[in-house]
Parts: structure tokens; C-alpha cells; sequence
């Protein structure tokens, strides 16, 4: 994915289009922007950034309006204008829209999402939207750090967000979303997802604390749940490693 | 017979929780009143995951120190809940800084069952299928967190499990396993 936060607009536009439009009225030539949103010859980010300083409802018509061409080049410039664009809009409408119209870029949308606005509820479904059967895995990797993250987790948890929850919990070598796994009331039994995605974790990090984060969503009964981890010669090496007696095992 | 402690609401609902090892798991049941004794509590909740997780561990291992070898502490009823206290009181004073232990002690005796606790603000005992309070307002066991100075032991008629809400705390809604941190049946 890219990263269309990471660098910042070029705040002197030197855009074919801008010094033609200069003289124009924005808004009876919106066409000829659209027209250059949908097939630009240079990058937009400048040309976005010199409509919004003089017209940020022509931008928002432009990036998230009904007649918005969309796609990747336009929606990854758009994100270079998103305070604006969230100003006029709302951060929900602004964001979920562009996702809409990203075409492949709308992945770049929800990551930009996640950073700006980590506890946003709306988050959920639009992770869903996007990620489907891998739902979380983004917004989780944005967050994790974040004071709100393990109520992120729990949040994807209560969807049904499994497989990003594991997949966030195994690469960021974070507990809490299988933490978090554990706690949601899911049809079926939550063991039943938690417990393999658990045995990976401890095989994969075997020096990340891992019991601390399980029982404080499981309750104090900790050992009821190691000991339905299946038996593994990894597992019995990075139990104690992970402050848990053998010894007390049942 | 068993105590829970109910869970805190909020994102963490067991950080900092202990409870006396499960039926068959860990301790032995004899005939002494040590043999009987259960316990449920919290300490250090409000602490990072981790740090929430070491107090919690320090107070399971000095309760525990009671049940050594599987044997079990004697002497009469009063006596073995005087022992449970001191367990507490000869932690490390860093682990109650914070005055917010939250313990409930039960222990069966004939025509009932001494409680004894702090940070407690109700205790329900389940009967008919149903959670009922057992405190009446002003009970001497609802008291504040904190080691107390001279621990309140109070004889109720009920036997059974019993369910403690702690300081802080407010009812839980749900099935009542999830609420207490019961482990679901294993499969």
C-alpha cells in the first residue's frame, strides 16, 4: 500500500491545470477537473491542494461528490487533503466515501482512516467492507500502541473478526487481540478460534507475556485455559517463559 | 462451595484477579475447615496488564502458601480465617499502597458460612436458580478496599457458592460464567 500521509503536499502548486485555471471560475469548470482527476497527466496532490485553499467545497464535490470520477490517483490525492475534506463532511462521510470510489486504493483509505480516527466505531464495517474475511488486520496494525487498542481488539472481536485478530495478534507479537478473542460471546464458542491462534502466538513469541493479557479477559481460572492448549514441546519450553508454572498445571 | 468475584466493567474486567484453586485441580478436600476455605479478590486492577497480573499472582501465592503440599491450614473455623488474613497482611506492603484489595473469604460451618472480606459491596448467594443479596444495608462486611484493621467475620445462613460484588463495581449483565470469569466446560 501506499502511504499518501507520509509526505506532505506541495504547498506552491506548479500544476499545468492550476495556472490555467487561475483564471477561470472554479466551479463552472469542474468538468475540465474531472476530466483531469480521471486521467491525470501529473501528480493531483498539488492541483487538489490549491482548490482546496481556494474552493473546499469544489474539492469535496470533486473527490466525494456524485460526479467524482474516483479511483486510485484521485483518492490517494484526496488523502492529502482529508482535514478539509473531513471538515466539510465529517470524518465518517469523507473517509467511507473515498473507500467507496478508491477502487484498489481503498485500502490506503482505511489505513488513513485507522491513524486519524482509532476509536472511531465505524471502523468495524468498514474493515469488514474492505478486508472481508481478514477484517481488522489494518485498523489493528495502525492502532496497536495506541491507548484505545485493546478496545480496537475488542470491538473486531464482537464482529467475528477472527482471522484479523489472529493475523494482527502473530505479526504485530501483540496478546491483546487474542486477548480479545477470548472475551467476545460468539456463536459456536470463542475457544474454538482462540485457542489455535493462541498455540501459534506462543510458538511464534515465546518471550512476549502472554498469560497477563489472556487472564484478565478470561478471569483468574488462567490454568482452565492452558490446559486445553494442545501439547507441544514448543508450548511446554515457553510456558514458564511466560510467568506460568508448570508445575501448578492440572 | 465457591467464591467469584465479579468482574470489573470496563475493557479489563479481570486485570488483578485471584481466586482460590477450583475444586479438584490443585487443592485437596479433607475434613479440616482449611480443606473448605475459598477466596476471591482483586488487587491492583487499575494497574498495567502486566503489573495488574504480578499483584494478582503475589496475593494467589501468599493465600496459597495456607495450602501447602496439598495439606491444609488447622484449627477452628475463626482460627483458619485469622490465617488467611495474616497470609495477606505479611505481603509485601508495596502490593497494598494503593489501599485497593478487594477479598471475600467463605468458609462452610455448621448452620451456614462465615464470610469475612473487604472492598466488598454486596454478596449474593444463588438460590432457586436465582441471584439473591445477602447483606442487608449497613452489614459490617460491606465495607471499603484496603487491608482492614481488624477484619469483620460474619455468619450467614447460606451455604453454596457465592457471588461478591467488589468496589467500584457495578452489576454485570450476561451469562453469569462470563460475568464471574468461570471457565466454560471443557469439551
Amino acid at each position: 500500500m501506499n502511504d499518501p500521509l507520509a509526505t506532505a503536499p506541495p504547498t506552491d502548486p506548479d500544476h499545468p491545470l492550476v495556472r490555467e485555471l487561475a483564471q477561470l471560475d472554479l466551479r463552472q469548470n469542474i468538468d475540465l477537473l474531472i476530466h483531469e482527476a480521471r486521467s491525470p497527466a501529473s501528480p493531483l496532490e498539488p492541483l487538489l491542494a490549491w482548490i482546496a485553499a481556494r474552493d473546499p467545497a469544489l474539492l469535496a464535490d470533486l473527490c466525494c461528490g456524485p460526479r467524482s470520477p474516483g479511483g486510485p490517483a484521485l483518492c490517494r490525492a484526496a488523502l492529502s487533503q482529508i482535514a478539509p475534506l473531513e471538515r466539510l463532511l465529517t470524518p465518517r462521510g469523507a473517509l467511507c466515501r473515498l473507500a467507496d470510489i478508491a477502487g484498489e486504493a481503498d485500502r490506503d483509505v482505511l489505513l488513513a482512516a485507522a491513524r486519524r480516527h482509532p476509536e472511531a466505531p465505524w471502523l468495524i464495517g468498514l474493515s469488514r467492507k474492505i478486508e472481508g474475511e481478514a477484517a481488522g488486520a489494518i485498523h489493528l496494525s495502525a492502532t496497536a500502541g495506541h491507548p484505545a487498542f485493546l478496545s480496537v481488539c475488542l470491538a473486531h472481536a464482537q464482529s467475528g473478526h477472527h482471522a484479523g485478530l489472529r493475523d494482527a495478534a502473530l505479526a504485530l507479537g501483540h496478546p491483546a487481540p487474542l486477548a480479545a478473542l477470548l472475551c467476545a460471546d460468539l456463536p459456536g464458542g470463542n475457544l474454538s478460534a482462540a485457542l489455535p491462534a493462541i498455540a501459534r502466538f506462543i510458538e511464534r513469541w515465546p518471550d512476549v507475556p502472554l498469560l497477563p493479557w489472556l487472564a484478565e479477559q478470561w478471569g483468574p481460572d488462567v490454568e482452565a485455559l492452558t490446559r486445553r492448549l494442545p501439547a507441544n514441546r514448543a508450548l511446554e519450553a515457553a510456558i514458564p517463559g511466560l510467568g506460568y508454572s508448570p508445575g501448578r498445571r492440572g | 462451595m465457591s467464591v467469584y468475584l465479579f468482574g470489573t466493567p470496563g475493557p479489563r474486567p479481570f486485570a488483578g484477579h485471584f481466586r482460590s484453586p477450583a475444586a479438584g485441580a490443585d487443592r485437596a478436600r479433607g475434613a479440616l475447615p482449611g480443606d473448605r476455605l475459598s477466596w476471591a479478590g482483586r488487587l491492583w486492577p487499575l494497574a498495567t496488564t502486566e503489573l495488574a497480573w504480578t499483584a494478582a499472582l503475589a496475593a494467589r501465592a501468599a493465600l496459597e502458601s495456607l495450602l501447602p503440599e496439598g495439606t491444609a491450614p488447622e484449627g477452628t473455623p475463626e482460627e483458619v480465617l485469622t490465617q488467611a488474613w495474616l497470609c495477606l497482611y505479611g505481603m509485601e506492603a508495596r502490593w497494598h499502597r494503593d489501599r485497593d484489595l478487594c477479598v471475600l473469604f467463605a468458609l462452610p460451618v455448621e448452620g451456614g458460612t462465615l464470610l469475612s472480606g473487604c472492598g466488598i459491596q454486596q454478596v449474593f448467594a444463588a438460590e432457586q436458580g436465582q441471584l439473591r443479596p445477602i447483606l442487608s444495608d449497613g452489614h459490617p462486611l460491606i465495607s471499603p478496599p484496603g487491608l482492614p484493621e481488624g477484619p469483620v467475620v460474619a455468619q450467614v445462613p447460606q451455604v453454596g457458592d457465592f457471588y461478591a460484588l467488589g468496589d467500584r463495581s457495578a452489576m454485570p449483565r450476561g451469562r453469569l460464567s462470563r460475568a464471574c470469569g468461570i471457565p466454560p466446560s471443557a469439551p
